[in-house]
């Protein structure tokens, strides 16, 4: 129990403290503040692809585009901004939907295999206030190794 | 002299008043006599689970905080959460978690505390299979959205006794659009809110 409960203080006090000193020092302004398709672009995707690398995969290919979203029901002429990944070729493929064009707003995950079309639609960092670069790489992974595509059971 | 008839005037009259209290107390049992056997042909019929019915537990990936709440309020720590401690972010990631529904009672209490709602009852009950390792139910398996009786084109969908309209027995036939006895939730909630407004 202790070991559970240690880490949130700490991490709370430690993102509380970050903001303040990187304002005092003047810095350009954080990642996360850039205009949307700007961070998506230059440091989302890039920043997926090394932690794909590091989980082992290298033959990923990750798109950033607006597009209507490919499940049954949806209104094809609602577009949105989506990164969709693929890798085997298609076999494995996930879609990550900013429906709100802001990495603050909503946003959705689907996934599909071998070039079907995906059946439905998950939350996305539904319950997380902070969002920042490495947390949403991290949540891409991390609802990526739940469905057991990185790693076996 | 009286005092014989005063005995047997009790007598009578609390034969009498032992009788009402047995026909009261077998009431119940006396109106399944008029009802009939309804029989729901299983695998064609199936009925529908009450509102509150504890079924298989859904899980959603994403709620998941790992913060294993659902362990400790387990009677039996069922659920098993797979996270590790994310330095980078300082954050927990959860890895794998499942529950195995042939240990799990079903009693509900992983549901009812869980912080994000991550989990939920959901109305299926079909679990069966041959080996008993099949339904240790991992996140994926968890996560897939339920079957519904009311949902399969296969299956009639037939009401619970309780759910029939007044008087009524046998869930099959019924009228389009017939209800149960007593208002719903929907319509207590329109009076309340009426009532209140016509308060202010």
């Amino acid at each position: 129990m202790a070991e559970e409960t240690k880490p949130t203080p700490e991490s709370s006090n430690k993102a509380n403290s970050k903001p303040p000193a990187k304002a005092k020092k003047a810095k350009p302004p954080k990642l996360e503040d850039k205009p949307f398709s700007e961070f998506m672009e230059k440091h989302f995707t890039p920043a997926l692809k090394e932690a794909f690398d590091a989980e082992g995969i290298d033959d990923v290919e990750l798109q950033f585009m607006k597009q209507g979203i490919p499940i049954k029901g949806a209104n094809p002429s609602e577009q949105c901004w989506q990164v969709i990944g693929n890798w085997q070729n298609g076999k494995r493929q996930f879609n990550l939907y900013f429906l709100d064009e802001n990495i603050a707003g909503q946003k959705a995950f689907s996934y599909a295999t071998d070039g079907n079309q995906p059946s439905t639609v998950e939350s996305f960092m539904i319950d997380e206030r902070r969002v920042t670069l490495d947390l949403m790489v991290m949540y891409t992974i991390q609802r990526l190794n739940g469905q057991k595509w990185l790693f076996g059971n | 002299m009286f005092k014989v008839l005063k005995q047997v005037q009790d007598y009578a009259k609390e034969s009498f008043q032992a009788a009402k209290f047995i026909g009261q107390g077998l009431s119940v049992t006396f109106d399944h006599m008029r009802r009939r056997p309804v029989t729901v042909q299983y695998p064609y019929e199936k009925l529908i689970p009450s509102e509150r019915y504890r079924g298989r537990i859904h899980f959603e990936f994403d709620k998941c905080i790992a913060c294993e709440v659902c362990v400790r309020v387990c009677p039996i720590n069922l659920p098993v959460v797979d996270w590790n401690f994310d330095k980078k972010v300082k954050k927990k990631k959860l890895d794998h978690y499942s529950i195995d529904f042939g240990v799990c009672i079903f009693c509900g209490n992983c549901v009812e505390y869980c912080p994000t709602n991550c989990l939920s009852m959901t109305e299926e009950y079909e679990l069966a299979s041959y080996d008993r390792h099949e339904l240790n139910y991992d996140n994926v398996a968890l996560g897939r959205l339920p079957y519904k009786v009311t949902q399969d084109p296969a299956v009639t969908p037939l009401r619970e006794f309780a759910y029939l309209p007044k008087g009524e027995v046998e869930p099959h036939d019924l009228p389009a659009g017939s209800q149960r006895p007593g208002k719903r939730p929907e319509e207590i909630l329109a009076t309340m809110t009426k009532e209140e407004e016509t308060k202010e």
